[in-house]
């Protein structure tokens, strides 16, 4: 049964709703906020079908409608799926671009103050949507009909009485077709009366009645003054067919629109433009998986849209490409580590990992420096009992910092436990927490030996690591040069800890020595949708910056 | 001679298409190379917030009659009116009215940069309305000083600043909060944040897109000294109402004021 049907705006008008049962607005709120903005669940289809996304019980099919924009949804809880909900969305859109036209949006915004016949049309809308909605219902229940009566031969042959109830239901089902506009769907098959009253065509199981029926019914409805079924029926073939002609027409004077604006994207346009954005976003270390599901998502935003007065197309795409940018490297919660530290009991706990040379130990004493300045006693923890001389090399950054202000002396220290395997590092992490407690430290920055992402022998004490550490912030360091790599990478690392536990931020080293070909802060994000907290741009302390996604987005664009 | 006529008239278009297509060109600010960012003379006003605020249905209630009774449900985009008509009282009565643009930005975090990039790109703004939902509990308060913090440090490196209204919505619910209880808040959040946001680390913005300078993150107040909103270049006004039961007066008549001596 469906719970809920509406179509709404990008700019967050409903339009349409259809609402038989009470059902919370943060369902379909979460299906905008974490599909539609976040992109957090990636789209399955790559034309414009109907999606599915399931939510707290819920199952929602969505479709996005280009020109007029618009997004159709109908949404029903999981455990009884509605077989239909692909069709009826589908041709609910249909039917809604036709009846509104393009130019439903430009109503709404050149009628200031006046919502004109928008409401009666919408009553209209509102009747053909419910035939639909009745007319699948019933195909439904005569179908299920069907498979009872194959499913079950033998009760068949043995007791012909079960057979006429179930044709009984048969033509009570399709009776719903009938009902028009006055009823919920569901009250139709709650009432018994066909039941009962059609007792006696018991014998017409085979003989097809259900058409008949079906008229002399009509012919009621008519009477009590509601919408005629077969006016709508008319009316529904008279929009799809419309629908069909309006796709074959051609653009006059395209020629000037390309100036102007105002012309209708085509889809051969705008995948040659793409084309070319995408090859751009390649060149600078984009992902090609990363660049395509981008340009995708840009496509389907403007194939069969309206490019906007003074606009060429290709402007139209790059700016929409900018913004799927600016959206996809923007953190979805505000990111503030210091404040994050202030509010939560001490030791706070942050660990950064990731592939072997990427920049860990020298970001970490950078994030130390930072802490530092900020009057935070700071313990780094060298858990990287591998690669040797690691432990050496946190020893002279310490020094450094220590004797970098007279305040910072006593202010950071280095907690070491030697060489050694997975256990050793589980116990020098449980053992610093403990030091840093007594010793009432701020922070503790704890150093991991870098690894293979590929490497299942190595990645798995990350899972121990974390169970011991149970750090406040998992930070993954990534560097700039990697590029393609950087997604499996970053997909790794953050399935790395068990269940319930992932990747916290990453930082991006090394953006100095790239030249502008900044394309794996997309690829990390693209492949996690765990926010950057810094870039690395240098080798001194002071070399860390928070990242401005309007710059990145400027040189990806450039 | 009838297709010479014909070709007199492409020729004609052309060029007139060109001309404009040109002058166009000319008033747009380009920020990226190839993707023209329209700069905004027009007399502007701008309604931002959190998510959930009520913002798209004050939106509907202000451009349409009876639009509060229009549902809604979260903004992917935000909703632009450029011939919107202001003073409001003129659409009861025949005082003469003007042309305004309206801005109604989306409330989700991710697509904060919409009223970043309104503030930056509009010459003339009227005025900005910020929505809370004054029933929030106090976490999500916080997140909203949060944001109306990111707003004021734009806002206020406009020449005079721009002139805020804090509307605190949906006074209709029982556990909404006074504009008084909001008020502090906001001010002391705002007071924590501005001295977090001086000591965070800097934003990589070597071509000077970001605003990232000490004097904006302090907001120009001295950290020693409380931070409170009489404090500001830009005017700050508060107050309360209900777009869902149509209670909006002192906001409408905060928008006329404006209109009227700006
Ligand atoms: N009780 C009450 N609810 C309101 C009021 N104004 C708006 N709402 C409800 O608050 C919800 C959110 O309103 P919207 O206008 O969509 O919020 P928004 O600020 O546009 O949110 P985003 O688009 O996500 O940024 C809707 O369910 C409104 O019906 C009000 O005055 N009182
Ligand atoms: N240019 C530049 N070099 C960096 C940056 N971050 C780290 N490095 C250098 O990368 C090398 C490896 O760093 P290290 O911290 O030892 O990597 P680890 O093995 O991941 O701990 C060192 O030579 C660092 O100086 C950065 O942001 N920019
Ligand atoms: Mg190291
Ligand atoms: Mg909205």
């Amino acid at each position: 049964m469906i719970d809920q049907f509406l179509i709404f705006t990008l700019t967050g008008t409903v339009l349409y709703k259809y609402t038989p049962r009470k059902i919370s607005d943060n369902i379909v709120n979460a299906l905008i906020s974490n599909v539609l903005i976040s992109d957090s669940v990636k789209s399955l289809s790559n034309d414009s079908s109907v999606d599915t996304y399931t939510y707290n019980g819920y199952t929602l099919k969505y479709l996005r409608v280009n020109n007029p924009n618009f997004v159709s949804v109908a949404i029903f809880p999981t455990l009884t799926p509605l077989k239909y909900a692909n069709e009826l969305v589908d041709i609910s859109s249909t039917l809604f671009k036709a009846k509104f036209g393009d130019d439903i949006l430009q109503n709404l915004e050149a009628q200031q103050y006046e919502l004109n016949d928008l409401d009666e049309e919408l009553v209209k809308f509102d009747a053909i949507f419910k035939s639909k909605l009745q007319d699948y219902e019933a195909d439904l229940v005569e179908e299920q009909q069907r498979e009872k009566e194959l499913t079950t031969p033998n009760k068949r042959e043995t007791t012909p009485s079960s057979v006429s109830s179930s044709s009984m239901k048969k033509s009570g089902g399709k009776a719903l077709r009938k009902w028009g506009v006055d009823g919920s769907v569901e009250e139709a098959v709650d009432s018994g009366a066909l039941d009962f009253s059609t007792d006696s065509s018991a014998d017409q199981v085979d003989s097809r009645p259900t058409e008949k029926i079906d008229t002399d019914n009509y012919g009621q409805k008519d009477q009590s003054g509601h919408f005629l079924v077969k006016d709508l029926n008319e009316e529904i073939e008279y929009l799809l067919s419309k629908s069909k002609e309006k796709a074959e027409v051609k653009e006059q004077f395209s020629f000037f629109k390309r100036f102007t604006g105002g012309k209708t994207i085509t889809p051969e346009e705008i995948k040659k433009i793409l084309k070319q954005l995408e090859s751009q976003l390649i060149k600078k270390n984009v992902a090609p998986e990363a660049a395509k599901h981008l340009t995708s998502s840009v496509e389907k935003e403007l194939t069969g849209s309206k490019t906007k007065s003074w606009t060429s197309v290709e402007s139209t795409a790059k700016e929409a490409l900018a913004k799927a940018l600016t959206k996809i490297l923007t953190p979805g919660t505000s990111v503030n580590l210091l404040e994050d530290i202030k509010s939560n009991p001490k030791p706070y706990v942050i660990s950064v990992v990731g592939v072997n040379g990427v920049g860990k130990s020298t970001n970490l004493s950078k994030l130390a420096f930072w802490l530092l300045q900020n009057n935070l006693k700071v313990l780094i923890v060298a858990c990287d009992t591998f690669r040797s001389g690691a432990v050496e090399q946190l020893r002279v950054h310490v020094r450094n910092l220590q004797n970098s202000s007279e305040s910072t002396k006593s202010q950071i220290e280095l907690y070491e436990g030697g060489y050694g395997g997975a256990d050793l590092v589980a116990k020098i992490a449980r053992n610093a927490i403990d030091y840093a407690k007594k010793n009432e430290f701020d922070v503790i920055l704890m150093d991991t030996a870098g690894r293979r992402h590929n490497d299942a022998k190595l990645m798995s004490p990350l899972a121990s690591f974390a169970k011991a550490a149970n750090p406040n912030k998992i930070i993954m360091v990534g560097e700039a040069l990697v590029g393609t790599d950087s997604i499996e990478q970053a997909r790794n690392f953050n399935a790395a800890f068990g269940a319930g536990r992932g990747l916290d931020f990453f930082i991006i080293s090394k953006c100095d020595t790239v030249g502008g070909m900044i394309g794996t802060l997309v690829n990390m994000v693209y492949s996690t949708n765990i926010p950057i907290l810094f870039v690395g741009v240098g080798q001194t302390y002071t070399d860390l910056r928070r990242l401005s996604v309007e710059w990145a987005v400027n040189v990806l664009m450039s | 001679m009838d297709s010479n006529v014909i070709i007199i008239t492409i020729v004609a278009i052309l060029l007139a298409s060109v001309a404009f297509f040109l002058f166009q060109q000319n008033t747009n600010t380009v920020s990226i190379p190839g993707l023209a960012k329209q700069s905004n003379k027009q007399p502007t006003f701008i309604i931002a917030g959190l998510s959930n605020s009520g913002k798209t249905t004050l939106f509907n209630s202000l451009t349409i009659k009876n639009g509060f009774k229009m549902s809604t449900v979260t903004s992917q985009e935000p909703n632009i009116r450029t011939n919107f008509k202001l003073p409001l009282v003129g659409n009861e009565s025949d005082i003469p009215q003007l042309s305004f643009k309206l801005v109604e930005c989306p409330g989700h975090q991710k697509l904060h940069n919409f009223v970043y990039d309104e503030i930056k790109n509009s010459s003339s703004i009227r005025g900005l309305i910020y929505m809370i939902d004054s029933t929030l509990d106090p976490k999500k308060m916080v997140e909203s000083a949060k944001f109306l913090y990111e707003i004021l440090t734009r806002t206020e490196r406009k020449a005079n600043g721009v002139d805020i209204l804090i509307a605190c919505n949906k006074s209709d619910q029982f556990s909404s909060r006074q504009v008084k209880t909001i008020k502090q808040i906001l001010e002391t959040e705002i007071d924590n944040y501005r001295k977090l946001s001086v000591s965070n680390i800097s934003k990589s913005n070597e071509d000077g897109t970001d605003f990232d300078d000490d004097e904006t993150k302090q907001l120009s107040v001295s950290l020693n000294d409380q931070f409170n909103f009489e404090k500001l270049e830009g005017h700050i006004h508060i107050s309360n109402g209900s777009v869902l039961k149509n209670k909006i007066e002192s906001w409408t008549n905060w928008i006329d004021e404006r209109v009227v001596n700006p």
